[in-house]
């Protein structure tokens, strides 16, 4: 059915800017999944979590949204992520990393890399966006400080005020523009 | 008064016998999916077009039901470690019902 | 108190003067040969009534070397100015006489209506103005001089009915009623009447023109015209002509020449006729079509010479409007006249321009029609009672051409035509189906309803009847080509489940035989079919049950889950009188079972018996039964088997009004939940993606499945969100309210 949802043929004044959208060729079943996972997730109201595609023409690239879970020490901050899904996702996991700088013991500051059991050895073809959001927000709260990948944050876990200190240092809040 | 059904033309929906209870209450709409595909059992996987005995069910001995087709795939990657993606418990097909029409 | 100085002036200027006159004869006999001179010059030029025959003749019998003499000495003393100007005067002081006679003509003919007098009345004038005219010696000069006047005066006194009656005479010569000297131009030319009246004289050749295009083109549409027409104005129109626009041509050649300018104004107006006539008449010729190519083939032509587009199109879309888009016109109407729309313009006008115009409204007005996708879905598969086919048989099946984005690369790319509007779309001419698909943006709701078609056409093939799967099959097959395989892959599984339930069908009965012959459908490839708490009771519940317990013999994987509302049932009733044989639906046919167990049965007690069915459906079927004169309603809402027949009482109640009952959801009745669905991704894009502006969100929404909204239609969307608190727009971009 993927075939039908991108031979929309919008009012021409639309058509002429996005004609990188008739060109859309995606692997039938992966976008078939994706497609599936989106409506999922958008009918889905798990609070503080979301993503969306990047483009009309590309369903691999997506940028999520996670806001920190209340009751932690990121209560009230809100981050970016971008997902990159692989050609034979779901049967390999996707490509995950923070956009908006996060100071976390399993999050690498400066490239926003993740260490998460569930994106590495532990993937299965059963996870999807929403239970990689929802581990993502968990992780926040819990961190696995016995494979630190930023030492400093791992350090000072336990120092909720110094480590809100350097959390509030890096962080960027988001702006609301295109 | 008695009454004699002559021929009665009727309509039925085919399921897979999952083993689970039947929900009633007619067609509910969170209905069973393939965890790997997300496709209802009674669609059909991504590779294929035609729905039942060409697109099977498989079985495992732990319960957990998958789009034949689908399984198999992810039991062929490395990443699998040949375990059922639900429990990460080795996979062992139940020798309940394939191929068995 | 004149001075010396003055009177010596005047002295001189009188002595010059004399001097002139006098010549150099001797004492004043010059001047008095002057004076006899001059009497008989202007006795000679004297204007005479002709109608007097004595002043006439003393004209006629005039001494010409005595009066040439008298001209010669008022030309040497220099006096022939003053001469002339005596003349010119006593022309206008005798236009009385012309006068008197025109009126008298007038009168004559005003009376008579007789064109003979205004013939007559010409010549005449011509009569006059010879008779008055100086003689030719005098020089071209005098000529003029007293043509100018002679046609001066006329004008001023010629009154109105002249006009009249001068416009008739001049239509007599193009229809000639009495047979008229052709010398009449002539006549006209002498007296200044074609210059005088060359807009009257072209007005009766318009005239004639449209008179005749009128007469001979109305309603004529099979054969193309304009040939004719020419034919017909280079014979009759043109050597009409000649003699006014090409006076004085030696050779054909030359008058050509001469009546390049208004032969090519007379062309033109030829071609406005017959333009303005078929415009007037588009809607009927569109009717009429194919029968009115001919019609077709004139407009094109005549629009390429005559710029009438934009009234071909304001007609064409006035008329429908008043006769094509109203709740009266039947969709099936609308769609036909549309085809046929699409089929003329695109003969008249092949770059789409004119069809783009005409077509949006209709279009518009046909996607606001609930029916409009249905009927042509139904025209799609070739539905055997929709009479006339929208589609031509002979039509090469071919894929639908979607509406592209101009490709500047192709070498057949043309720019677009100058009068097309910001909104056209290149119509590169396709098929009648691509075109009809394309009433709707996207072919998404075709597919869907061409299942809900082929749904409700294969659930009611009862028998075991192979051939209309077939069919239907072959018109999937033909609907593939244009749709393509994709989309119609689930009609595909719909078509295997017919056959494969009369194989398992088959099988299931070889091992028990059953009476139950049911259609096995897979869910999610059928379109969503209403579901029913039906519960059949009786001896239908033991069928059901043996007939799945059989299935998932053969099957061992699977079940049955059974849609008890859908089918039919072929029943037999034997009451104590009489049997009754007949094919039923379910809900029939599990109330009469309830009554093979007690007579009387309250309409609630029915409802719970059979699981729970509205009333109004309960209603529908149980008074099938009161019809049939099976069951009576004694009290209201109690009905009582009838094990002996009454005497047939007039139907207690007719059925109710509510609309029958439909089996299968209608695809636009979905269309409504799907406004909540494009929100959440909308918001689901706002929170990912920040503010974005319409467009954006437009085409990023084509990731919710079935978004078939206009980006007019979102703009609204997004206005009544902001209402709601739910968005703030700004600039044109929009963001989430938080």
């Amino acid at each position: 059915m993927e075939q039908l949802t991108t031979s929309l043929a919008p009012p021409r004044a639309n058509l002429k800017p996005s004609v990188t959208s008739s060109t859309q060729q995606v692997a039938g079943s992966v976008a078939k999944r994706l497609t599936n996972e989106l409506m999922t997730l958008m009918m889905s109201s798990s609070p503080g979590i979301s993503a969306f595609p990047k483009s009309d023409g590309n369903l691999f690239e997506w940028v999520g949204t996670i806001e920190g879970p209340s009751e932690t020490i990121y209560s009230g901050l809100t981050f970016r992520i971008s997902i990159s899904f692989p050609a034979n996702y779901p049967y390999v996991a996707p490509a995950i990393k923070f956009d908006t700088p996060c100071f976390h013991p399993n999050v690498d500051i400066n490239s926003g890399a993740i260490c998460l059991d569930i994106l590495q050895d532990k993937w299965s073809a059963v996870y999807s966006v929403q239970t990689i959001l929802l581990s993502l927000q968990s992780l926040l709260g819990e961190p696995n400080n016995a494979s630190p990948l930023n030492t400093d944050a791992a350090a000072v876990w336990d120092t909720p005020d110094a480590f809100r200190t350097q959390l509030m240092k890096h962080y960027q809040p988001i702006k609301d523009t295109a | 008064m008695k009454v004699t059904v002559k021929h009665w033309h009727a309509v039925a929906q085919w399921r897979w016998d999952t083993g689970a209870a039947e929900p009633e209450g007619g067609d509910a709409d969170n209905e069973d999916v393939c965890g790997i595909c997300r496709v209802p059992y009674e669609g059909c996987c991504p590779s294929c077009k035609i729905p039942g005995d060409d697109c099977p069910l498989i079985w495992g001995e732990c319960t957990h039901v998958f789009h034949m087709h689908c399984l198999l795939k992810w039991i062929g990657t490395p990443a699998s470690k040949q375990q059922c993606p639900m429990d990460r418990r080795t996979w062992v097909t139940a020798e309940r019902k394939i191929g068995n029409s | 108190m004149a001075s010396a100085a003055l009177r010596s002036q005047v002295a001189a200027k009188w002595q010059e003067g004399f001097a002139r006159l006098n010549r150099t004869e001797p004492g004043i006999s010059g001047l008095i040969s002057f004076s006899q001179a001059w009497n008989i010059a202007a006795d000679y030029l004297h204007p005479r009534d002709i109608t007097d025959p004595l002043s006439a003749k003393a004209h006629g019998t005039a001494d010409m070397a005595l009066v040439k003499a008298a001209f010669d000495m008022i030309n040497r003393s220099r006096r022939l100015p003053v001469m002339l100007e005596t003349f010119l005067d006593s022309i206008c002081n005798q236009y009385y006489l012309i006068a008197r006679d025109i009126h008298r003509y007038l009168a004559q003919y005003e009376q008579s209506a007789d064109i003979g007098v205004m013939f007559r009345l010409i010549y005449r004038l011509v009569d006059w103005y010879r008779a008055w005219a100086p003689i030719e010696e005098l020089g071209p000069t005098i000529r003029a001089a007293y043509t100018l006047t002679f046609q001066t005066q006329l004008f001023s006194i010629l009154p109105p009915g002249f006009v009249r009656g001068f416009k008739a005479l001049c239509v007599s010569t193009l229809v000639p009623v009495v047979q008229i000297s052709p010398f009449i131009w002539d006549a006209f030319e002498t007296l200044g009447l074609t210059d005088r009246y060359e807009g009257l004289i072209a007005s009766v050749g318009y005239e004639r023109i449209e008179a005749y295009v009128h007469e001979t083109c109305t309603a004529k549409w099979d054969e193309p015209c304009l040939e004719r027409l020419r034919h017909w104005m280079s014979t009759q129109i043109v050597p009409w002509m000649l003699p006014m626009y090409a006076k004085g041509a030696l050779n054909t050649e030359e008058a050509r020449g001469m009546l390049q300018n208004v032969g090519s104004r007379f062309d033109f107006h030829m071609n406005k006729t017959l333009c303005d006539l078929r415009t007037s008449e588009i809607f009927d010729i569109i009717i009429d079509f194919p029968d009115s190519m001919g019609a077709l083939y004139d407009l094109k032509e005549c629009l390429q010479r005559v710029d009438q587009r934009s009234s071909l199109v304001q007609a064409l879309r006035k008329a429908n409007r008043k006769r094509l888009l109203h709740p009266g016109a039947d969709t099936k109407l609308i769609l036909s006249q549309y085809v046929a729309t699409i089929k003329c313009l695109r003969i008249i006008d092949p770059p789409g321009v004119l069809l783009f115009k005409v077509a949006d409204p209709i279009r518009r007005y046909l996607r606001e029609r609930p029916d409009t996708i249905r009927s042509i879905v139904a025209n799609l598969v070739g539905d055997d009672d929709s009479g006339d086919s929208l589609v031509d048989e002979n039509e090469p099946i071919q894929p639908l051409q979607q509406l592209e984005t101009e490709d500047y690369n192709d070498p057949n790319w043309d720019p677009e035509p100058i009068d097309a509007g910001p909104d056209f779309r290149t119509n590169k001419p396709s098929d009648v189906i691509s075109t009809l698909v394309s009433i709707y943006d996207s072919k998404d709701l075709f597919v869907k309803e061409l299942q809900v078609l082929l749904a409700q056409r294969l659930l009611a093939i009862t028998d075991d009847n192979s051939e209309k799967v077939e069919k239907e099959r072959r018109n999937i097959e033909i609907l593939k080509i244009r749709f393509g395989e994709a989309a119609l892959q689930v009609c595909e599984v719909m078509l295997k489940d017919m056959t494969d339930s009369k194989r398992i069908d088959g099988h299931v009965q070889s091992q028990k035989a059953s009476i139950v012959h049911p259609t096995i459908i897979s869910r999610h490839f059928w379109p969503s079919l209403e579901s029913s708490d039906i519960v059949m009771p009786g001896q239908f519940q033991a069928l059901q049950t043996e007939y799945a317990k059989e299935f998932s013999t053969f099957k061992p994987d699977k079940k049955l889950r059974w849609l008890p509302h859908l089918g039919t049932v072929h029943l037999e009733l034997q009451l104590e009188d009489r049997t009754i044989e007949m094919d039923v639906p379910p809900l029939e046919a599990a109330f009469i079972e309830l009554f093979s167990a007690k007579n009387v049965w309250t309409m609630d007690e029915l409802i719970s018996g059979v699981g729970g069915v509205d009333r109004v459906a309960a209603l529908k079927a149980l008074l099938t039964w009161v019809d049939l004169g099976v069951l009576k309603e004694d009290v209201e809402n109690t009905f009582r088997l009838l094990e002996v027949q009454e005497e047939a009482a007039p139907p207690p109640r007719s059925a109710p009004a509510a609309a029958e009952e439909p089996t299968v959801t209608a695809a636009q009745q979905q269309q409504a939940d799907q406004m909540r669905l494009y929100w959440k991704f909308i918001e689901g894009m706002l929170t990912n993606l920040g503010a974005l502006p319409l467009d954006r969100i437009q085409t990023m929404l084509r990731f919710a499945p079935g978004y078939d909204q206009t980006v007019e239609q979102l703009a609204g969307f997004m206005e009544a969100a902001r209402r709601e608190g739910l968005v703030v727009g700004r600039d044109g971009t929009w963001k989430l309210n938080r």
